[in-house]
């Protein structure tokens, strides 16, 4: 079958009310979501993951797409209106997009980013349908490949270490050690349970992911000394033809950008909005206006963070390695729901493959719809005081919480790891690589002990494959790089530490 | 105030470190091998643990550090936008006792949850925030909060999650399916 013939067997499967209607549910709550202040993707999706558990898999993972979908453009309009990025790839949109709204544009930032969102979107929609193919290779990977590519996958975490890499590889390992937690899959024997009943299970996946990204980013804005507020005008959100033919080259730009970034595992959602950013600026003939409100520094990097969302996907679907925290996210929807993501989801599950993809063009398409019609009800949440929209957001989520297993143990441990994620987050530990390798740390340790048990634990058969060879060879290369790049900004430090001490010397001297 | 938050580097990395080699001991504990060529269950996690241990005691010993490196921002963000991140993240007294109220309320939410039911639970919950954190008057947070609670109560029956209801609140509402 050819791949359009399987993404309209995808359209088939989700065309029906139920699911269109949660998928309109789907965006609504995560723009909802994504418009609470610092709220990004990842916390949104985090947040309302218990869904899954109600719905059937493809209500559930057609809802989550949207969820992730709406609050990808709820961070916009917070970045927009507020100056407050739900994450760092939003920060680059900040910039012009509240430039905008200071000069009472705020409509035509917000028209432009949903624009250049649903072109992109549609465009890199594109790419994912072709690059399905990829799972054809990846269906004959050995546990030997497995492992090495699940390796490069940890490896590739880190991209996602932000400022001090030994804190996001702390990160990373805390991660997979709490993936650890509860009966071994090969002895059955129960592993650090420390005698509570309620650990033999495993600690709940989605319990720490709504802790350390919803509720410790809700702890530290409510202990914020100032709370964010919108009270101005936001202007015409109808576009001029002028606008749009200025910004359709940064939308294109910005989709080819967005789409290679999405591809490569753990790359920087920040760095990708930003290039599209840098480029846009430097290709321009009014390169002053950035920074001023200039439409394209909005349409570029808005464009290009959703096409690397749709993009984000394709390791998702094809090689079950998740690229990003939210990608973790969905991975743990995918579990949940007792499917497995990668090669043999198209060919075991292919309506829920198909499915997905085609969701992520209906998304598209609701999102386009409810953004600018409903740009008056999304800025109505924002003025409702952000402490109040807190509140019943903890509400929520305790709810949240005990619906995945109508325990109060799973409440405590989303408290006990919101106010862990919290006291790291005090201490800039980035949390994105922990929910990254909560969800690949069982995937690794199921291929490293098969491989070792099929080869009579033979540390050695670890390189016997070719595929998995490739991985490590990966692996050195960007671990190498990232080790020269810290050694030479040392060394750069030092020498401007230096520097500047020799030319205190020199005034001295002269004084 | 550096001072303050390397110290606390340091208590927080202690901790860490003593809590990783604890992991790395149980590892142990569990074996590496069943016999020569069965991988057992403490393997694994013994490496894992094992890279824990060495990169908390890297942490540790870069707080002891007086320079560091200067960070390479990707963009320079206006002053404006740096000042209210710098606000919104700066935790002052007020906001260490909204935090602490939140805590209270919550662990108050804990103990009622499944003995009083989600309806009063979440109703008192959210009421005592509203009052506590975002100074709403009691008359106005409490019907706020019992019309999401059971606003949120219906959906959540709709879509058939069982909540906890020991005094058939549910029943009155009209909500038994």
């Amino acid at each position: 079958m050819s791949s359009f013939n399987n993404l309209m067997m995808g359209f088939d499967a989700i065309l029906i009310p139920s699911v269109v209607l949660y998928a309109v549910l789907g965006c609504g709550l995560g723009m909802i979501t994504g418009v609470l202040p610092g709220f990004g993707p990842a916390a949104a999706t985090g947040l309302l993951l218990p869904l899954a558990f109600v719905l059937s898999p493809t209500q559930s993972i057609v809802m989550l797409a949207a969820i992730y979908y709406g609050s990808m453009y709820g961070g916009t309009i917070t970045s927009v209106l507020l100056n407050v990025p739900g994450e760092a790839s939003s920060v680059a949109t900040c910039i012009d997009g509240y430039a905008m709204t200071k000069r009472g544009q705020a409509g035509k930032a917000l028209a432009i980013a949903a624009i250049g969102s649903f072109i992109g979107g549609a465009l890199a929609l594109i790419g994912l349908v072709f690059s399905s193919k990829l799972a054809d290779i990846a269906i004959s990977f050995t546990f030997l490949d497995m492992f090495g590519f699940s390796l490069l996958a940890l490896t590739l975490v880190v991209g996602l270490t932000g400022d001090s890499m030994i804190k996001g590889l702390i990160s990373a390992f805390l991660g997979l050690f709490i993936g650890m937690v509860g009966l071994d899959i090969y002895t059955g024997g129960p592993r650090f349970t420390m005698g509570i009943p309620e650990l033999t299970d495993g600690i709940s996946f989605i319990a720490v992911i709504m802790g350390i990204f919803g509720l410790s980013e809700i702890l530290e804005s409510i202990g914020g000394k100032k709370q964010p507020d919108f009270s101005g005008n936001i202007g015409s959100v109808l576009l001029k033809w002028k606008d749009f033919k200025e910004s359709l080259g940064s939308i294109l730009r910005g989709t080819g950008i967005g789409f290679f970034f999405g591809l490569v595992p753990g790359s920087p959602a920040a760095a990708c909005s930003f290039t599209s950013y840098t480029i846009e600026k430097k290709i321009s003939k009014t390169p002053e206006r950035f920074g001023k409100g200039a439409i394209q520094g909005v349409a570029g990097p808005e464009t290009a963070n959703n096409a690397l969302g749709i993009s984000n996907f394709i390791p998702l679907i094809t090689l079950g390695i998740p690229s990003s925290a939210t990608m973790a996210i969905l991975l743990g929807a995918f579990t949940i729901n007792g499917l497995t993501p990668g090669p043999t989801l198209f060919a075991n599950n292919p309506e829920i493959a198909w499915g997905l993809i085609a969701s992520l063009g209906l998304s598209n398409v609701i999102l386009l719809i409810m953004s600018l019609p409903l740009v008056k009800v999304w800025i109505t949440i924002l003025r409702i005081p952000t402490m109040t929209l807190y509140a019943i957001t903890l509400a929520f989520m305790t709810i949240g919480a005990y619906v995945i297993d109508s325990s109060m143990f799973t409440v405590l441990t989303l408290w006990i790891s919101g106010l862990i994620g919290f006291v790291l987050r005090r201490f800039n530990f980035p949390m994105a690589p922990a929910a990254l390798t909560l969800v690949l740390g069982s995937m690794l340790e199921k291929s490293f002990r098969t491989a070792l048990q099929i080869n009579y634990g033979d540390f050695g058969s670890l390189f016997s494959s070719v595929r998995a060879n490739i991985a490590y060879a990966l692996i050195v290369l960007i671990l190498g790089t990232k080790i020269i790049t810290y050694i030479r900004r040392v060394m750069k430090s030092k020498a401007q530490a230096s520097g500047h001490n020799s030319q205190e010397g020199a005034i001295k001297v002269n004084s | 105030m550096k001072l303050l938050q390397s110290n606390g580097e340091r208590i927080l990395a202690l901790i860490m470190l003593l809590f990783s080699g604890n992991l790395l001991a149980s590892s142990i504990h569990y074996k590496f091998f069943i016999d020569e060529t069965t991988p057992g269950a403490g393997l694994f996690p013994g490496i894992i643990t094992a890279v824990l241990v060495f990169l908390i005691s890297l942490w540790l010993l870069s707080t002891f550090k007086k320079a560091k490196p200067v960070e390479e921002k990707i963009v320079q963000i206006d002053a404006e936008s740096a000042d209210l991140f710098e606000e919104m993240q700066t935790i002052d007294e007020d906001g260490k006792k909204r935090i602490r109220n939140v805590l209270l309320w919550s662990v108050a939410l804990f103990i009622a949850f499944e003995r009083v039911g989600v309806i009063l639970a979440i109703s008192m919950y959210i009421t005592g925030l509203l009052f506590s954190i975002s100074k709403i008057k009691i008359w106005k947070s409490f019907p706020i909060a019992v019309a999401f609670t059971i606003l949120i109560s219906f959906g959540a029956k709709k879509i058939g999650v069982q909540l906890p209801d020991p005094f058939n609140l549910f029943r009155y509402l009209g909500m038994n399916s």
